[in-house]
């Protein structure tokens, strides 16, 4: 089975216990407004233009049989409606200005690359993560990787908004040891609203996935006028209490460390406050949750 | 004389003091009385012991007539004459807040191992010569006596004799010495770096304990045989040693009497000290320091041993009878540092704690941590710490490591015992019994602690060695011949296939360890032709044993090493070629020479398909294999040279400091895409940002290369403080896992916001470089500038 994967991070320290090496899926159903993957949306692969690296010298407009590729203003221009993510052109392109996000690949060749830390895992009780995007984006693909994983001995982990028919989601439980289970609104219309799908789906699955004991961390991304509120706080904590299933509650600050990378894409960044979040802010946040109940928050 | 009567240096008491002075008059009684009034002199007009010019000239004018005075006698007497006159042009004064005496310098001539300006041996510093000529209060006299000097020298010194030795083929393979100023494949170094004293033997007997064995050799050899000048000679030299350790008593005394309060009993203090250390056994912690500190800088030697082990008990002892406390050893260790910090052997000044092999384990263990603490405290570049480790080891040290680096000091360097002990035992060629005691000197070459020499007295850069084969013998920079005969490229077939360009570099490289290793024996045999060595040789097995003097063959196993430069460069390259050249064919080896030959100028494209090609440092096996490849012929051929040498080991070194940069800087461009006269990569490291698959890929590749054929290799590693401080947990399990999987070595660096700074300039550096970010962690140098700036204030406040 094959899948698209945008990139493999080694000694990822904060996707699950111990040191993991997480694998980002290509492809994702919600457009959450304050996504920093903007690259791990569209399942394909993508190509990103960095302006700043171009020296203008048109080397990779030749190599592109879509005419996507252009002059312009005697400055290279990207039309990334024609652009098909062949990658042709990045091999033109000496200083790197052009790249591609996404390639295509199979289970056994990820996992192989996966395993030479295993060692690292088994003395940290870490393992492997699949990331995105979202992997119930490509269930079949992610599916092998985590059985391949688990033939190999490798503790798995998955980190997903939960968006997907029940079957898969009781499909990749067979596989996967914990689940980084996202909850971005508890409100079903400001879901849609923020996400672009709606809550019940993802809820049903999290009830699915509790009920029958398969463990799960709560991810929760706190973003300043869009969740902050103290009724989504309040449902984090009945989350928490509800299921004993869930391990930990972690509070996400928003950040906008991602958001250059609209730009390279040829996509609209966000219309969305971005400024920084204090510590204080999210230690308060933290607190408040706490005051909620909820005992099980990650510091 | 014991403490009464120490107002002033009296000459015939000294004499009277030291129980073995016979040996002194037996030897030069001339000199010697020159010596005497000079110290006198100086002893009743006390305010300096750092030379004036013309007292300097004065000095090696006559250290140069005492040398020429002993043409016809043997060279032990005359090397224990010499140390008489030369020790005044290297004691330095006592300064204010010291707590041991033993600061030096090295007159511009004069008579060591190692000293500065690449000399061994009898030698002549020609930059510090002309200082002294360009001095302001030089005299036309002492102007005339340089002329006569520098004339003699230039001949007579120990390199120059050695050099007018060589062969025409050593010759034709190492035209020069020079590689700061010159590109080539291959250089010569001249020193006798390396020595690592047993200070353990010197600390336990003390002077007078060195003297009662030596004696008991000289008896059983006959009067008048090679052997009893040596071991009268050595007795001789310790005379002289006692002779400084007083003179500094006496210059301590004189400061307390015009110090006062604490300043003053300090000053009596370290008086006393030189005085018992001068002859007699120390008996404190504080004297033994002493003792171990002043004898190093008399013999001139840059690396200070298992100083846990040889100092252990007497810590131990002071600090269980109540004498001193840890503050107060620590104090007196930050003492030391600070004269270490003076001296400033930034490439030396190596320390070695923990590991096997040590006589009393608790003991040292203990004295191990006080050592890290004031590491930790002081945070100088020296000593260099390093902290040998295995399993079943107090994990105290270990820990204690680790607690010192989180705080951005990159020391201790650590080494695992478990991978290293099988390592030297394999590649020396020595059992297990020995293999214990390798210890590292200078920039991470290992030598059985005061049982072995291994100094490295050449280089070869695997760089320039590809670049000039792939040229045929041209070197680009100065279109001028280099290495192997021209004639030698014919069987290559104009390079049809990889294996013919392989087995080209293969032959460049080994035409020239070939003459490495015999002028690595040839520099022993002119260092061992012109002296004993004696304040180093008494404390190397078996020169008193054998009556002979280190290098003369008195050492147990004279070893020898060669410093390799560029290796994982030259394996890029390789993997390039292979793959664009002979696999892909998308370049010919024509182009790429073209291509490197013009700096990538008009190249820009290739340039970059070489740059893509797969890197040594990300765990990919066909990058990792090229340099393991490199690796296995360097080493194994270069160890084969024991079979054409007379050295017991002759072994690669894999090491840091900045000749990779210096060399890099003769070196024209690359076929891995480095650009000319750019640093090459530092030692077993990937090339600076070609490693870009996380730090458990890069811990990986570090570990391919063989351990047990070389005599050392080191890595650098770069953490993040926040890794130590906030995942203290997962960083020990990614070190533990690195060690399982035979990681040797690993020189940690924990960034500050210096680093970080730093790698928003030149984030191609920083590749590894993972950074905490609110949820996630993301690669520094995929964050964009603004938010570089913002982790800085974020992370490291």
């Amino acid at each position: 089975m094959k899948g698209f994967v945008f990139d493999i991070q080694k000694f990822a320290l904060h996707d699950g216990p111990g040191i993991r090496t997480t694998v980002f899926l290509k492809g994702c159903e919600l457009r959450c407004q304050w996504c920093c993957n903007p690259e791990s949306q569209l399942q394909p692969p993508q190509l990103a233009f960095d302006v700043k690296k171009c020296t203008h010298c048109f080397e990779c407009i030749e190599s592109c049989r879509y005419g996507a590729l252009k002059k312009a203003e005697n400055k290279l221009s990207v039309d990334f409606e024609k652009c098909t993510g062949c990658g042709d052109c990045v091999s033109h392109c000496a200083p790197g200005a052009l790249k591609i996000f996404g390639y295509e690949t199979d289970a056994h060749s990820v996992i192989k690359e996966v395993a030479k830390d295993k060692a690292y895992f088994g003395n940290s009780g870490g393992g492997i993560t699949l990331s995105g995007g979202d992997p119930v984006f490509q269930p079949e693909f992610a599916f092998d990787l985590l059985q391949v994983a688990k033939e190999n001995g490798i503790h798995t982990c998955i980190e997903t908004s939960g968006h997907c028919k029940p079957e898969i989601i009781a499909k990749l439980a067979t596989v996967t040891d914990l689940f980084l289970f996202d909850f971005k609104h508890y409100k079903n219309a400001d879901h849609v609203k923020f996400t672009g799908v709606p809550n019940d789906i993802l809820l049903a699955n999290l009830d699915f996935l509790c009920r029958n004991n398969h463990k799960v961390i709560l991810r929760c991304p706190i973003i300043p006028g869009v969740n902050d509120s103290l009724e989504h706080f309040k449902a984090i904590a009945e989350l928490s209490k509800k299921y004993d299933s869930i391990q930990m509650v972690e509070v996400m600050p928003f950040h906008d460390w991602g958001f250059h990378k609209y730009e390279l894409l040829g996509m609209k960044r966000p219309d969305i406050d971005s400024s920084t979040i204090p510590k204080e802010t999210a230690a308060k946040w933290r607190d408040g949750l706490k005051k909620l109940g909820c005992t099980k928050i990650k510091i | 004389m014991k403490t009464k009567n120490t107002t002033s240096y009296n000459r015939r008491q000294f004499m009277k003091h030291l129980s073995k002075g016979a040996a002194i008059t037996l030897i030069m009684p001339s000199v010697l009385s020159q010596g005497l009034t000079s110290c006198q002199q100086r002893a009743e007009s006390f305010n300096t012991l750092a030379m004036q010019t013309n007292d300097l000239i004065k000095m090696m004018a006559e250290f140069t007539q005492v040398y020429k005075q002993h043409a016809a006698s043997d060279i032990y007497t005359r090397e224990a004459a010499c140390m008489k006159v030369q020790w005044r042009g290297i004691v330095q004064d006592i300064q204010p807040g010291d707590l041991f005496a033993g600061r030096s310098t090295q007159p511009p001539i004069g008579c060591r191992p190692q000293s500065n300006e690449g000399f061994l041996g009898y030698y002549i510093h020609k930059n510090a010569i002309k200082k002294l000529y360009n001095a302001p209060d030089i005299s036309a006299e002492s102007k005339k006596t340089l002329d006569e000097l520098v004339d003699f020298w230039n001949t007579e010194n120990t390199v120059a004799k050695t050099k007018k030795a060589f062969t025409p083929e050593m010759t034709a393979a190492l035209p020069s010495d020079d590689y700061v100023n010159e590109s080539g494949i291959a250089f010569t170094l001249w020193r006798m770096s390396g020595v690592q004293f047993d200070y353990g033997k010197l600390i336990r007997n003390g002077i007078v304990g060195l003297k009662a064995e030596i004696e008991d050799y000289r008896k059983q050899v006959d009067a008048g045989s090679d052997k009893h000048k040596f071991y009268t000679a050595a007795l001789s030299t310790l005379d002289t040693f006692s002779e400084v350790s007083l003179f500094y008593a006496e210059q301590a005394l004189k400061l307390a009497s015009q110090a006062g309060g604490g300043q003053k009993k300090e000053l009596q203090e370290m008086a006393a000290v030189l005085k018992n250390v001068a002859t007699e056994k120390p008996k404190s912690f504080r004297e033994g320091l002493q003792l171990m500190y002043l004898y190093n800088a008399l013999d001139g030697a840059r690396n200070y041993g298992r100083m846990d082990d040889s100092l252990g008990d007497l810590y131990t002892a002071d600090i269980e009878s109540g004498k001193i406390d840890e503050e107060e050893a620590i104090r007196l260790l930050t003492g030391i540092w600070k004269l270490m910090a003076a001296r400033n052997y930034r490439y030396d000044t190596r320390l070695i704690i923990g590991g096997k092999g040590r006589i009393n384990e608790a003991n040292a263990d203990k004295l191990a941590l006080a050592i890290m603490e004031t590491s930790k405290r002081v945070q100088d570049i020296v000593p260099q710490v390093a902290l040998r480790f295995y399993t079943g080891q107090n994990p105290a040290l270990y820990q204690k490591g680790l607690e010192v680096l989180a705080t951005g000091h990159p020391f201790p360097m650590l080494y695992n015992d478990d991978v290293n002990i099988p390592s030297v035992q394999a590649a020396f060629d020595v059992p297990y019994d020995e293999a214990i005691h390798a210890i590292q000197y200078g920039c991470g070459e290992y030598v059985l602690n005061h049982r072995s020499v291994g100094t490295p007295s050449g280089l070869i850069n695997l760089l320039q060695a590809l670049i000039v084969t792939i040229n045929k013998g041209i070197d680009p920079k100065t279109g001028k011949h280099m290495g192997m005969p021209a004639a030698n490229y014919a069987k290559y077939n104009d390079f049809k296939t990889f294996d013919d360009l392989f087995a080209a570099y293969k032959e460049q490289v080994e035409y020239h360890v070939v003459q490495l290793a015999k002028h690595e024996e040839l520099e022993y045999v002119f260092a061992g032709k012109d002296n004993a060595y004696f304040l180093s040789s008494i404390l190397m097995d078996d020169c008193l044993k054998n009556g002979k003097g280190m290098f003369e063959g008195g050492i147990r196993y004279m070893g020898g090493t060669l410093e390799s430069y560029g290796n994982s460069n030259t394996a890029d390259s390789f993997t390039a070629i292979k793959e664009l050249v002979y696999e892909k064919k998308k370049l010919t080896l024509e182009q790429v020479r073209q291509m490197i030959n013009a700096n990538f100028e008009g190249f820009a494209k290739e340039r970059k398909m070489l740059l893509d090609a797969p890197k040594y440092g990300n765990d990919n096996d066909t990058a990792d294999q090229m340099l393991v490849e490199i690796h296995n012929h360097l080493c194994h051929f270069t160890r084969q040279q024991r079979e054409n040498t007379g050295l017991h080991s002759y072994l690669v070194v894999i090491i840091n400091n900045d000749a990779n940069t210096v060399m890099g800087q003769q070196t024209p461009a690359s076929p891995d895409g480095r650009l000319a006269y750019t640093y090459m990569n530092p030692g077993n490291n990937p090339v600076g940002g070609a490693d870009k698959n996380g730090v458990t890929a890069f811990l990986n590749s570090l570990v391919k290369p063989s351990t047990a054929i070389h005599a050392g290799a080191v890595q650098n590693m770069k953490f993040s403080k926040e890794l130590f401080a906030e995942n203290r947990p997962m960083l020990e399990a990614l070190l533990q896992t690195y060690w399982q999987n035979g990681g040797a070595q690993a020189m940690l660096t924990v960034v500050s916001r210096g680093d970080l700074e730093d790698a928003m300039v030149h984030p191609e550096k920083y590749q590894n470089l993972i950074v905490r970010v609110g949820g996630f962690s993301e690669r520094f140098v995929n964050l964009p500038p603004e938010t570089h700036r913002e982790v800085l204030s974020r992370t490291l406040y």
